[in-house]
């Protein structure tokens, strides 16, 4: 029988999780037990707004998606998206984000990244060896060719940046690379990759790389 | 003195390894150790050929590991040179007839017996390889100057490291001064720059390495080449001398070359 719960991709990592007001609660709960199933790799670590439309809900029916969906699959419910006055206020009160989040602005989105901790490595990464972690990263040494980086967060290298590093490996393209010096020919961020050649100005300074308008930059990192 | 057990090591091939553990092995003897050169290469025997040594294997470390004869049958002695010491290995069998335990163990065996056990290992970071350096305290890893052989002595150092391999020293082999120079060739500092490990020694490119490879006579048996000053110089170093290196720039001004400055060549 097919679903009425649809999941809709709104940006890079960011889901519409749309129930229908006409569901009942019994149904939205089984169907919610589908979705952990058939949905299980798309949902884990995803952010998703969920828009219930004019339904009128409490906390019971929060818990039980916290319960039924939420904690199952390891998404992370960034918004509520809820028509109807009565509920948006009860919700607010909760401590829930609420409203219509395509009017706020990309850089207050919260990233739906888990908090982590920083890992710091101390040392040079050697070729084949590779670091991947859900937070943000720092190398003190270099990270010398045939080495992977790839971190949900920012990457900072303060050494020689040489081998392959992947920041916001997840789909954030918030995030960005930092290093003392660069000479690799490929960085990746969120899911852009950026091609540098070795004959370009940039290639051995130290640089800061991010994303902006959906382009890879590199700038100078600043001089003191 | 303790015994050293050292794993040459490379993870490319062809840039030395056998070589060095050879001029290595006499040369450590020479200075009045008591050593054996372990060949770690199973099915692709070559320490044997290059000491000189192929008539002479009657047992290979195969057959002691099997049980099929005592450690000291497997030994051969040189009898070029006193307290040096060779275990070839089987040709006929592939790597996977040695486990790590056994390379331990066998190791562990030959430690009470010798001052320096040097293990020849083969190429790559495979099983071999881990076999090889099983056994080891320490490591030398030889490489040449050239990008690809850099890169794949990054990767073997960082297993090494991971293995607590300590010290692991390098070797760098085959210089060519001049093609250094020309920038054609990287460059000794260029290659510690990326490798970031203590050089115990650089070794130029000389042809009597291919002569004495084919002949079976290792360069430190008497050789006046500048590479067999190297290998010696890079076993008193192991022994804990100073030794100033050899320069290997490409910079060097004899009194030939001023001469032919002089009259304008």
């Amino acid at each position: 029988m097919e679903m009425m719960i649809h999941l809709k991709g709104v940006q890079t990592g960011i889901l519409r999780c749309i129930v229908p007001e006409e569901l009942s609660e019994k149904k939205i709960l089984e169907e919610f037990e589908e979705l952990t199933v058939s949905g299980k790799t798309l949902l884990e670590g995803s952010s998703i707004i969920m828009d219930l439309q004019g339904r009128s809900f409490g906390a019971a029916l929060v818990a039980k998606i916290w319960k039924y969906f939420i904690e199952p699959t390891g998404c992370t419910v960034i918004n509520w998206d809820v028509t109807d006055p009565e509920t948006a206020g009860a919700l607010v009160r909760m401590g829930m984000a609420v409203g219509d989040i395509d009017n706020r602005s990309r850089k207050e989105r919260p990233s739906g990244r888990k908090a982590s901790k920083t890992l710091l490595y101390t040392g040079t990464l050697r070729g084949g060896q590779k670091i991947t972690h859900g937070g943000d990263v720092i190398i003190t040494g270099h990270v010398n060719v045939g080495s992977e980086v790839s971190a949900e967060g920012h990457i900072v290298v303060l050494g020689k940046l040489k081998g392959l590093v992947h920041g916001g490996y997840k789909g954030d393209e918030t995030a960005s690379v930092s290093a003392r010096s660069f000479e690799s020919g490929q960085v990746r961020i969120g899911r852009k990759v950026g091609l540098i050649d070795k004959s370009s100005d940039i290639w051995g300074k130290a640089v800061v790389i991010t994303v902006n308008e959906d382009e890879v930059l590199l700038t100078e990192w600043p001089v003191i | 003195m303790d015994c050293r057990i050292i794993v040459i090591t490379s993870g490319k091939g062809g840039v030395g390894k056998t070589t060095t553990t050879a001029n290595l092995a006499v040369a450590l003897a020479s200075e009045g150790h008591k050593v054996v050169a372990v060949d770690g290469d199973v099915g692709l025997r070559n320490l044997d050929v290059i000491m000189g040594l192929e008539n002479r294997i009657v047992y290979t470390l195969v057959d002691v590991i099997e049980g099929t004869c005592r450690l000291n049958q497997a030994l051969i002695r040189d009898k070029r040179i006193n307290n040096l010491y060779m275990i070839p290995t089987a040709q006929s069998r592939t790597k996977d007839s040695v486990t790590s335990d056994q390379m331990l163990d066998i190791c562990q065996q030959l430690r009470k017996e010798f001052d320096y056990v040097l293990i020849d290992s083969p190429a790559g970071i495979e099983a071999g390889f881990r076999n090889a350096a099983a056994g080891a305290d320490e490591a030398l890893v030889v490489t040449t100057p050239e990008v690809s052989a850099v890169r794949d002595a990054d990767r073997i150092i960082g297993l090494l490291e991971s293995m607590e391999k300590a010290p692991i020293s390098l070797i760098i082999n085959r210089i060519k001064p001049e093609m250094v120079k020309r920038g054609d060739m990287l460059a000794v500092q260029d290659v510690l720059d990326i490798l970031a490990v203590d050089l115990i020694g650089t070794i130029p490119d000389d042809e009597s390495v291919v002569t004495s490879s084919n002949k079976g006579e290792p360069l430190t048996f008497s050789n006046g080449s500048e590479a067999s000053q190297a290998f010696l110089n890079i076993a008193k170093r192991i022994c804990g001398d100073e030794v100033p290196f050899i320069d290997l720039s490409g910079n060097q001004k004899g009194f030939f070359y001023s001469l032919r400055r002089f009259f304008g060549k």
